[in-house]
């Protein structure tokens, strides 16, 4: 059966407008929701904890959570905060870039991939599923 | 410091080798590398004696095939891998983990170099590929400042090669979406971005247009020199300001910091552009050839000189160069 599931906010929004937008979410249809930062590391008004604080709510509700990993990572800082979250024992992670496949298959942790990871063929998705991979966003740009 | 060249044809590359390269990278004639673009790269025939002319000057060439193919073009990646690895080049630069997969299965004993398509910034990252397909060096993204590039080379398990010269664009290479978004072509996908069969030059009365599939980029007055119409470098209207909203055009140059790039332990700097013709690669390597020199042999007394300044910036976009994101004193 397929699956609804709810993709990381992209965009920066204030506190407030990302705890209503999941309230709403925890009343809608679909069964999935991925949370957290993607964009920039820069934005903080959500805070690690909170994540997880919303994501508890979710599962009560019944959805699965997935916290997703930062797309683009340069400073040490970043690093540091995805090992965090690779090491997060509530939720399954979605692996925005190759550092968190690579940190959550060290651990023997079943993960996902998300859009701006590139997989475009059947021998990069075996690869990956022998590494713990169990689901995966088409890139855009896949054809049909 | 090796200094790896560009050459999307044989000229360019023996340009590249006669002015100092040490190493030269080349493509097939298809979509399997990221400068796929009508005229470039090389057929089996002007492959061989690329090979042969670089290799017997006792220079090295690496073999960018460094796009994703899809599921029913596979088989043309494999193709490209086992056609150069017969040829004995000294390394393939792959982007896709498919690819890579194949690669060192067949070619366990051929160097592996992970291209700037792979889009890996981090140790971690290096981590992945060398575990599976025992790359050999990494090319990393022009995102990172210096300080960052430092600490990737300090954990890295294999050595770090950089940009040291040439176009910049938004440089999440391999994950940018600008080019497939206005033509339903990106290097992924194509091997090019902004591929030129959807690129339109318009002469109006106030001076020319530059279109990317009828979307207008920019606009060029009389005697304003017009760039090539990529998305990220038009200039966009936002609120009431008209400007380069996401990226200037404007080249890397990295001559003012090459005793930093040593000092951390670069292993290679690498020339963009093997779409640019012959006399470029002749200019720009026979300058990074005498800035490489001088470096490494007098680190401390090291200045780069104004007329590799002057020769750098007047092959450059916009006339202007930068150090992009390796001078960022806020990171």
């Amino acid at each position: 059966m397929m699956k609804l599931s709810i993709g990381p906010i992209q965009y920066f929004w204030d506190r407030q407008r990302v705890l209503d937008f999941y309230q709403q979410a925890a009343d809608s249809a679909a069964e999935i929701v991925y949370l957290g930062e993607v964009i920039c590391s820069k934005r903080r008004l959500i805070k690690s904890a909170d994540w997880i604080a919303i994501g508890n709510e979710l599962r009560q509700s019944g959805k699965q959570v997935i916290l997703s990993s930062l797309t683009l990572l340069e400073a040490a800082s970043e690093m540091g905060s995805l090992k965090k979250l690779c090491r997060n024992d509530a939720f399954m992670v979605e692996a925005n870039d190759i550092s968190a496949v690579q940190l959550l298959s060290a651990a023997d942790r079943d993960f996902v991939t998300g859009p701006s990871f590139n997989i475009y063929n059947g021998r990069s998705l075996q690869l990956l599923a022998r590494k713990g991979l169990k689901r995966w966003v088409l890139p855009v740009e896949l054809g049909l | 410091m090796e200094l790896v060249c560009p050459a999307g044809n044989l000229p360019s590359l023996k340009a590249a080798i006669d002015n100092g390269a040490d190493a030269v990278y080349v493509g097939f004639k298809d979509d399997t590398n990221a400068r796929h673009f009508t005229g470039l790269n090389f057929t089996e025939r002007t492959f061989e004696k690329a090979v042969r002319y670089a290799q017997d000057k006792g220079r090295k060439v690496f073999v960018a095939i460094n796009t994703c193919p899809q599921p029913n073009g596979f088989k043309r990646w494999q193709a490209a891998v086992d056609q150069a690895a017969e040829y004995g080049v000294n390394a393939l630069i792959l982007a896709d983990i498919g690819v890579l997969d194949y690669a060192s299965e067949r070619w366990p004993d051929l160097r592996l170099h992970l291209s700037v398509q792979a889009s890996v910034t981090s140790a971690e990252g290096i981590g992945f590929y060398h575990q599976n397909f025992a790359i050999k060096r990494v090319v990393l993204p022009r995102v990172l400042s210096v300080s960052q590039v430092a600490h990737v080379i300090t954990e890295s398990p294999v050595p770090v090669e950089v940009f040291g010269f040439g176009s910049l664009c938004v440089m999440v290479e391999g994950r940018c979406l600008l080019s497939s978004y206005a033509t339903g072509r990106s290097p992924n996908t194509y091997g090019a971005c902004s591929p030129a069969s959807h690129v339109r030059w318009e002469e109006t009365p106030d001076g020319t247009n530059t279109r990317l599939n009828g979307v207008l980029i920019d606009h060029y007055g009389e005697g304003e020199k017009a760039g090539y119409p990529t998305l990220c470098k038009g200039r966009f209207q936002v609120g009431e300001n008209t400007y380069y909203a996401l990226e200037e055009p404007t080249s890397l140059n990295t001559l003012s910091i090459l005793p930093e790039l040593q000092r951390i332990g670069v292993s290679a700097i690498k020339v963009e552009g093997r779409q640019r013709s012959p006399a470029y690669v002749a200019q720009v390597t026979a300058v990074m050839r005498a800035a490489i020199d001088h470096c490494m042999t007098d680190a401390e007394g090291y200045q780069p000189k104004d007329q590799w300044m002057q020769e750098l910036a007047s092959v450059s976009e916009g006339s202007q160069t930068t150090l992009g994101a390796y001078h960022r004193p806020w990171q």
